[in-house]
């Protein structure tokens, strides 16, 4: 089954250009990538055990995707075991349906959630708003754009496209509805401050607590969250009722494996040894204890994972979501992630997001967002070969005619030309007769068909009157070669 | 105070704790420790001249036998304390789980034990094992941790073993890497978005505190 996920209207060339226009995005986006990338080169290089940590949790991650159905049965076992309830959910649907008669059960109207890409990925917000709940996004970034009914530009940093003005302002209005002062300045301690407060209301409101997984321990039916800010924790521990929703392959199978894998989000996300707040849940709240949510469920999600486990691309399935390969990314630290025009962004969205809901969704992704520089793959702590799988993407394109008749009839008749010399040069001799419709002030300004765009932001020099090669065969008529 | 036989663990512990941004101190068990217990908690929080500042005091069944009242005078704290096993009490009455949320969202200092601490990230763990929550951790904007020193082991893997070691994992456990922080606005690190701001450690030399 494909999945299915959300996407942005706009054609690419136009989320490209709004991407390219916005300076303040541009900006955040190019400071916000350096610094994360900087910053796991120097933890890396720091840090003697981090290559062998590195590879030992690559492994792990690859030895659980390659068993994942086995390990799924034992951890939803083992999760019963522990008192929580396990549902397999095939998308979008199965899981807002899940939520919401839960939420009726419980007559729940609040829900405070931590960050979780999966429910961005299921539009789980919108669909549980329609059934009338009030979800709060409670990670700072996240709260800052729900606010600005908005989606994240960047994995690690989902506000990182607006700066502290238009955060104070947003915090001013927000403060203003809701009767309550506002921040006493545009500083980073008072809008942090801010937050901290409202939130605060919230956790200690809400009816249900909904969060991902980083990780999810077969063995022992542990869910394991990551976080700096520690709104995991409450979102958890708060509430009476704990909503897990994670993708299937978030599953490891041992406890020695956690280990292997546990400091990797915090190594190659943000260059540090150790999340703030490793957080690990094995089951709602023990007999005699008085914190912890009376309900624990778990929902274990397809949305397109399963199809891929037994393919070429099955690696993609040891993502995790650390974001290194956003950070190194040359399109994405020019265009940021609303271009890419749904959840995953940077190197990894533009893979994983057509072979989760099909090529034909968003095909620009493989074809236009790469570079192939390979940057993402030096910097994948999984070793995920995101370079190969935009070629063999891009090939499956082209072989499964998904190309415009147009763009096929261009390459087919520009291989064929180029392909043997004397084509070549007869191609030339035709270009240089035809290109003085293309030139202005003696370079080669525009240009018709598929190459127009290269002359949108350069010229080039035009062909010259006598080629090398022209004037190679006039001093040796012969073909031999002049001595 | 521990003096030359610091072990070389418990200095890596110190120096990442300390760099992630943690307060630490040591001390042996007896009444030095109540002393220190009292000075680091009050370089923990921001007083009030006059005041009293309220904490929760829940350091869990292994240090039993500290008297909060020594380490948190009546003329400087408001404390409510959580002792007992099974079954808890909290303030002298049994345990009551939302007067427990209240002082834990209210109070100004939470302090607790530990399971062990990590040389090698600089971090702490915390369970919520019969006898000790994780609610002071996390609510209260600052956090004071009292720590055996033959806790500290040297990789979170060998933690993680010695957790497992002790039967099914608990229904929640933390590692605390330094205080609770966000760089979620353009960037730029803040210490104490929804955890605590701040965070310290007492580490207490010797075998054991029972
Ligand atoms: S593809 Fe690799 S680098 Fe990119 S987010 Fe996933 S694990 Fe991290």
């Amino acid at each position: 089954m494909v999945g299915r996920l959300p996407r942005d209207p706009a054609p690419w060339g136009e989320r490209r250009d709004r991407a390219l226009g916005n300076s303040v995005l541009r900006g955040n986006i190019r400071s916000v990538t350096r610094r994360l990338a900087d910053a796991r080169r120097r933890a890396y290089a720091s840090y003697p055990a981090s290559q062998v940590l590195r590879v030992a949790g690559r492994d792990a991650k690859r030895r659980a995707v390659a068993r994942v159905e086995p390990l799924l049965d034992e951890l939803r076992d083992r999760l019963a075991a522990n008192g929580a309830r396990v549902i397999f959910a095939e998308g979008p649907k199965e899981v807002a349906d899940y939520v919401v008669s839960l939420a009726a059960r419980r007559g729940a109207k609040r829900v405070v959630k931590s960050k979780s890409m999966l429910t961005e990925e299921l539009d789980l917000n919108r669909r549980l708003a329609v059934a009338g709940l009030a979800v709060r996004e409670t990670d700072l970034g996240e709260y800052i754009i729900q606010l600005l009914d908005e989606h994240p530009s960047h994995i690690l940093a989902p506000a990182a496209h607006r700066n502290r003005q238009e955060i104070h302002a947003l915090f001013q209005e927000t403060a203003e509805r809701e009767g309550v002062p506002g921040p006493t300045s545009d500083d980073v301690g008072p809008l942090t401050a801010f937050a901290r407060q409202r939130l605060r209301e919230d956790f200690l409101a809400a009816d249900i607590g909904i969060t991902g997984a980083n990780f999810l321990v077969a063995e022992t039916g542990t869910i394991v969250l990551v976080t700096n800010e520690g709104n995991a924790d409450m979102v958890a521990s708060l509430p009476p009722v704990h909503v897990v929703i994670a993708g299937i392959d978030k599953v490891l199978d041992t406890w020695a494996d956690l280990a292997a894998v546990i400091q990797q989000p915090a190594l190659s996300g943000v260059g540090q040894r150790l999340s703030a707040y490793t957080t690990l849940i094995s089951g709602p709240r023990a007999a005699g204890s008085p914190e912890g949510p009376e309900e624990l469920h778990v929902l274990l999600v397809d949305n397109g994972r399963r199809q891929l486990v037994d393919g070429p691309y099955a690696d993609v399935l040891t993502c995790i979501r650390c974001g290194a390969c956003y950070n190194v990314c040359p399109v994405y630290r020019q265009v940021g992630g609303h271009a890419y025009g749904s959840t995953y962004a940077g190197p990894i969205g533009a893979v994983e997001t057509p072979l989760l809901a099909g090529l034909d969704f968003l095909p620009e992704l493989p074809k236009s967002l790469c570079t192939l520089c390979n940057a993402c793959v030096e910097a994948c702590p999984m070793d995920i070969a995101l370079a190969d799988h935009f070629i063999t993407l891009r090939r499956r394109q082209v072989g499964e005619g998904r190309e415009a008749a147009g763009t096929r009839l261009t390459y087919r008749a520009w291989g064929r030309l180029w392909s043997s010399p004397r084509q070549y040069q007869r191609f030339v001799s035709w270009a240089r007769r035809g290109q003085r419709f293309m030139m202005r002030q003696g370079r080669l300004v525009r240009s018709p068909g598929l190459w127009a765009g290269w002359f949108e932001t350069r010229d080039m020099p035009p062909i010259a009157p006598e080629t090398f090669h022209e004037w190679w065969a006039r001093r040796a008529p012969s073909g031999k070669t002049p001595s | 105070m521990i003096g030359p036989g610091l072990s070389p663990l418990l200095q890596a512990f110190r120096a990442r704790w300390e760099a992630l941004g943690g307060h630490y101190w040591e001390s042996v068990s007896g009444p030095g420790l109540t002393e220190t217990l009292a000075a680091a908690a009050d370089s923990l929080i921001d007083r009030v001249p006059g005041q009293t500042s309220s904490a929760l005091w829940w350091p869990g069944p292994a240090w039993a036998s500290l008297a909060w009242e020594a380490a948190l005078p009546p003329d400087r704290w408001t404390v409510t304390p959580v002792t007992g096993r099974e079954p808890l009490v909290l303030s002298g009455r049994p345990m009551d789980p939302s007067a427990l949320r209240s002082a834990a969202a209210s109070a100004a200092l939470g302090v607790t034990g530990a399971a062990w601490a990590v040389a090698d990230t600089g971090s702490v763990a915390l369970t919520s094992a019969p006898g000790q929550g994780l609610w002071p951790s996390l609510l209260p904007p600052s956090h004071l941790i009292v720590l055996q020193e033959a806790q500290v082991v040297a990789t979170v893997a060998d933690g993680l073993r010695r957790m497992r070691d002790e039967g099914p994992p608990p229904a929640m456990a933390k590692i605390i890497s330094g205080p609770s922080s966000t760089a979620d606005i353009e960037g730029q690190l803040w210490i104490g978005v929804h955890g605590p701001g701040r965070v310290g450690v007492v580490v207490v030399a010797g075998a054991g505190a029972d």
